[in-house]
């Protein structure tokens, strides 16, 4: 079963990336691979590579891994509650990641000053009460908290790649309007580069440079941000858009996309096929390939037929 | 027709307060203070059969509580819930008002018992009603064609499905007992998105044909503006602000309303709005006043002293000092 | 998930294979012999017992006395002469009754016990959950010691003083899974339907709760004929001539370690059969919870 095929994109220095994908589309998948945090089996990686900084870490051994991880990519789970060693208190995980900043640039490891600075970095994330927070254990604070303290380990650890899944979906709207200002600040002053995975359109627009929309673990359309929301072209990411309630029910139903993902029956088609509505016979002849379009990237036959071969 | 006095749901003055933790012998000799969480404070507004009042709240505005209350999963410690002039009883004690109220709930994975049937599942409201059980079944049938689901998954487990799957047959379960009121409470909040478009659009089509009145619980604007006829926004327990949905999305009045709307990213907004500042506090002995104030940047001195009253203005009935004539009209209330 | 695709799940790896394969042969042999000398004593013709055995294993031969292990002897002879393997044969279907009653037994009253306890709570939780620990206290072989003394040496008290000490893990296992089910939502849905508590707990809680207890209770199966074989071993089971594992491992130990044959195979049936329960309730639990 292929959760990905033929993935490409990249996230340069300073850029937040979006990978915008519903449940079945392979983003968390993406997410996990790039980390390298996917199990082998059963995770298999046919073809391709992951380059970090130049060097394929896909191929690397788990020793070598290790060194990349942390300083190197930074991972932010979707699910906060698995996130925290639930017997360290919140302050003595950030230090402990700090710890391992400190030993890989050779500076010395001072526990009150990593201890001090575990505390502001949770003063960034706006988290309510820090050095409170800071004494406690993970089951003593709420998944959105949880969430932030995640956030603090990734400034802590000033990672060159930040890989985020779902960082803000278990929070408030008004938290997350605070963390995504919070994450292009960082973005700003850091250089750092961010994988932002999510299923939110609207959150992708508004801190992503660039995005790609994932469907049935391809990218159908990626390209910068405001030409795919403000001229979406493959009929999934206009379908998506138009997913959103924009208006009253008296104006009418919802656009809707029918039915829905089944990973069944895709070989050899465009995965959109089954429930696409400009959906033509040549959409079954084969896979589609990437088209370059209007600045953007699309894949589908209605926009050039092309296939993979 | 209804031979009923006024509305169809009608929920009066309603509070809910749960205690927290528990109190060992010797902090009840020590006198120790019970420590309350306060759920929902005053909870009043009508809605109409064939009618949808949408609770628009965040986590931790009591939204939940209060949908539990008006079905009653949780018993009201004051005030008054009626459904066609008859008190909601709690179901714990009073297994009777089955079928006149149902809910539809969040999680698709915890509303159905994965090891049930389908068809079982959406049986289970009739179980007590003493009809036949060809006429149980037919009204099974009935109900799965209505939500748009094949004959087929009748047979299936719960756990087999899909989770629009599984929302679709909470649906058929909800109405299966042709109730008058249901609650939903936030029935496409764990789905995807482009299958809550399809599970919203069947709500509606239902609620037309069949004329249920919906309490539609959600933290999210967009689906408020599509789905409701009224709605009234929650913060901490309250309802700060209700009235027609136009009204209350695009002219809101109260500064929770507005900053919570403008906090909401719209598809299409490349920037970041400015974000209310604070944090979402716990409903923990709060402290007295209206709950908005420590994060209100409208807060005059009044606002922390006494929860504010109801003002009716411009349709919209709405609980803040800055519509309240004789506090305005006094000289030094600027905020 | 089918009960075809947990088997076909639990056959595609060594271990939980070895074990279906062990508890179903145990199980299966054990029914149809259990069955074979049922219909003997009810008929009065407990021939039928050994039909399917190659020899009576009550009858003594004394000539073949301590014979050790060959190929018509797959497990040596014990002092009497009997072929250890027939008795093996013929005793099995004790240890199956003794072990689905047991755990059968426990499962049930523990589940009288604990669902209401976990469901309702409050002061039946209490009354319930105390009178659990006070028979979680019972040790297991001085109780079946005192029942056998008062009443006498049959099979139906040993399987009685141990349905007395299993049943309290089994009412806390339970009280567990009802606080859990509890809280979701398909117990509120139950209650807006106005069904009663007792239709909850029997149409939702059981299922669920058998679901999640059954690797448990098939290690449990091993474990019973492990117990009930030590009670046997101590001479609590039923008297001789009647074959039992424990006993005749009991017995055996006079003739070792010469002649090693009489006391280490029935021995290592026992084990053969506890590990399999072992490995197949094993393989149950990674099956059923989706692990890999």
């Amino acid at each position: 079963m292929h959760a990905l095929r033929d993935v490409s994109l990249s996230v340069q220095e300073g850029e937040i990336v979006g990978v915008v994908g519903e449940s079945g589309s392979g983003k968390s998948t993406l997410a996990l691979a790039v980390s390298r945090l996917l199990r082998s089996p059963p995770a298999v990686q046919r073809e391709g590579s992951i380059a970090f900084r130049g060097s394929d870490i896909s191929q690397m051994r788990p020793s070598q891994i290790d060194r990349v991880r942390g300083t190197g990519i930074f991972m932010v789970f979707q699910d906060p509650f698995l996130s925290l060693n639930p017997l360290m208190k919140v302050k003595d995980q950030i230090a402990e990641v700090i710890a391992v900043r400190t030993k890989r640039s050779s500076s010395s490891f001072d526990r009150s000053s990593a201890e001090g600075e575990a505390v502001a970095h949770l003063k960034t994330v706006r988290i309510g009460d820090a050095e409170d927070i800071a004494e406690r254990y993970p089951h003593q604070i709420s998944g959105g908290q949880i969430q932030r303290v995640m956030l603090a380990m990734a400034l802590a650890a000033r990672p060159q790649l930040l890989v985020a899944d779902e960082p803000t979906t278990a929070l408030d709207v008004t938290t997350q309007l605070q963390i995504l200002a919070v994450f292009k600040e960082i973005v700003g002053k850091t250089k750092m580069g961010v994988l932002f995975v999510t299923h939110d359109l609207a959150v992708a627009g508004l801190i992503c440079d660039r995005m790609a929309v994932l469907y049935g673990g391809m990218v159908q359309e990626a390209g910068p941000t405001s030409k795919i929301l403000f001229e979406p072209k493959h009929p999934y990411t206009v379908g998506l858009m138009n997913s959103i309630p924009s208006r009253t029910k008296e104006e009418g139903p919802l656009t809707a996309i029918k039915g829905s993902f089944n990973a069944a029956g895709l070989e050899g088609i465009c995965s959109f096929a089954p429930r696409c509505p400009l959906v033509r016979e040549e959409c079954r002849r084969g896979v589609p390939a990437q088209n370059p379009l209007d600045g953007r990237m699309v894949r589908c036959i209605n926009y050039g037929e092309k296939y993979e071969s | 027709m209804s031979r009923r006095q006024g509305a169809l749901l009608e929920v009066q003055e309603v509070t809910k307060r749960f205690t927290i933790g528990r109190r060992s012998l010797w902090d009840r000799v020590t006198r120790k203070r019970q420590r309350f969480l306060r759920a929902v404070g005053g909870a009043d507004f009508k809605v109409e059969s064939g009618e949808t009042l949408v609770v628009l709240g965040e986590s931790g505005s009591g939204k939940t509580t209060l949908g539990r209350l008006i079905v009653g999963l949780e018993k009201a410690d004051s005030g008054r819930i009626t459904l066609s002039g008859d008190a909601v009883l709690p179901v714990r004690e009073h297994r009777a008002q089955r079928g006149r109220l149902q809910m539809v709930f969040q999680d698709p994975g915890s509303s159905l018992d994965p090891f049930m049937r389908v068809r079982d599942v959406v049986a289970e409201p009739l179980a007590r009603s003493g009809i036949s059980s060809e006429a149980k079944t037919e009204k099974v049938v009935q109900a799965i064609d209505s939500v748009g689901l094949e004959r087929s998954v009748l047979d299936r487990r719960a756990s087999e499905l899909s989770g629009g799957q599984k929302q679709r047959v909470s649906v058929a379960r909800a109405i299966v007992s042709s109730p008058e009121v249901i609650v939903l409470d936030e029935p496409t909040s764990s789905i995807d998105v482009s299958i809550q478009a399809q599970v919203l659009n069947l709500l509606v089509e239902l609620q037309r044909r069949n004329h249920y009145a919906y309490v539609l619980i959600t933290h999210d604007p967009n689906v408020a503006r599509f789905m409701a006829d009224n709605i009234a926004v929650m913060y901490l327990g309250k309802i700060v602000e209700q009235g027609p949905v136009a009204r209350v999305l695009l002219q809101p009045k109260h500064p929770y309303t507005q900053a919570l709307l403008s906090s909401t990213p719209r598809l299409n907004e490349r920037s970041i709005p400015e974000a209310i500042r604070g944090e979402p506090p716990s409903l923990i002995n709060l402290p007295p006043g209206c709950p908005y104030a420590p994060r209100c940047p409208y807060a005059m001195k009044v606002c922390g002293e006494r929860e504010p009253g109801v003002c009716e203005i411009e349709g919209l009935a709405v609980s803040c000092y800055l519509y309240d004539k004789d506090v305005m009209n006094q000289p030094g209330a600027v905020p | 998930m089918s009960a075809f695709s947990v088997i076909r799940q639990l056959a595609s790896r060594p271990a939980p294979l070895l074990g279906l394969l062990i508890v179903a042969a145990f199980y299966g042999w054990s029914i149809v012999e259990g069955l074979l000398q049922l219909v003997g004593n009810l008929t009065h013709n407990t021939a039928l017992g050994w039909a399917l055995l190659q020899s009576n294993p009550f009858a003594p031969s004394t000539s073949n006395s301590l014979l050790p292990p060959s190929f018509s002897h797959l497990m040596g002879t014990d002092d009497l002469g009997r072929d250890i393997w027939t008795r093996v044969l013929y005793a099995a279907p004790t240890d199956a009754l003794v072990s689905g009653v047991v755990v059968g037994g426990g499962i049930l009253v523990g589940s009288l016990i604990g669902i209401p306890a976990g469901y309702i709570g409050g002061a039946v939780e209490e009354v319930n959950m105390r009178f659990t620990d006070l028979f979680l206290a019972f040790p297991a072989l001085i109780l079946a010691v005192a029942i056998e003394a008062t009443f006498g040496r049959q099979l139906v008290y040993a399987i009685l003083a141990l349905i007395i000490v299993w049943w309290p893990s089994y009412s806390r296992l339970f009280r567990a899974e009802a606080l859990r089910i509890k809280n979701l939502r398909f117990i509120d849905a139950a209650l807006l339907s106005g069904l009663p508590d007792r239709s909850i707990m029997a149409r939702h809680m059981i299922p669920s709760s058998l679901n999640t207890m059954v690797s448990y209770a098939t290690i449990d199966l091993g474990n019973s004929i492990l117990v009930y074989s030590i009670l046997c071993f101590l001479g609590l089971g039923i008297p001789a001539p009647a074959p039992e594992w424990g006993s005749m491992t009991s017995l055996g130990l006079y003739y070792f370690p010469q002649w090693w044959w009489y006391s280490l195979m029935p021995g290592f049936v026992i084990t053969v059969v506890v590990i399999g329960a072992a490995l197949l309730g094993d393989g149950l639990r990674d099956v059923l919870s989706g692990g890999a």
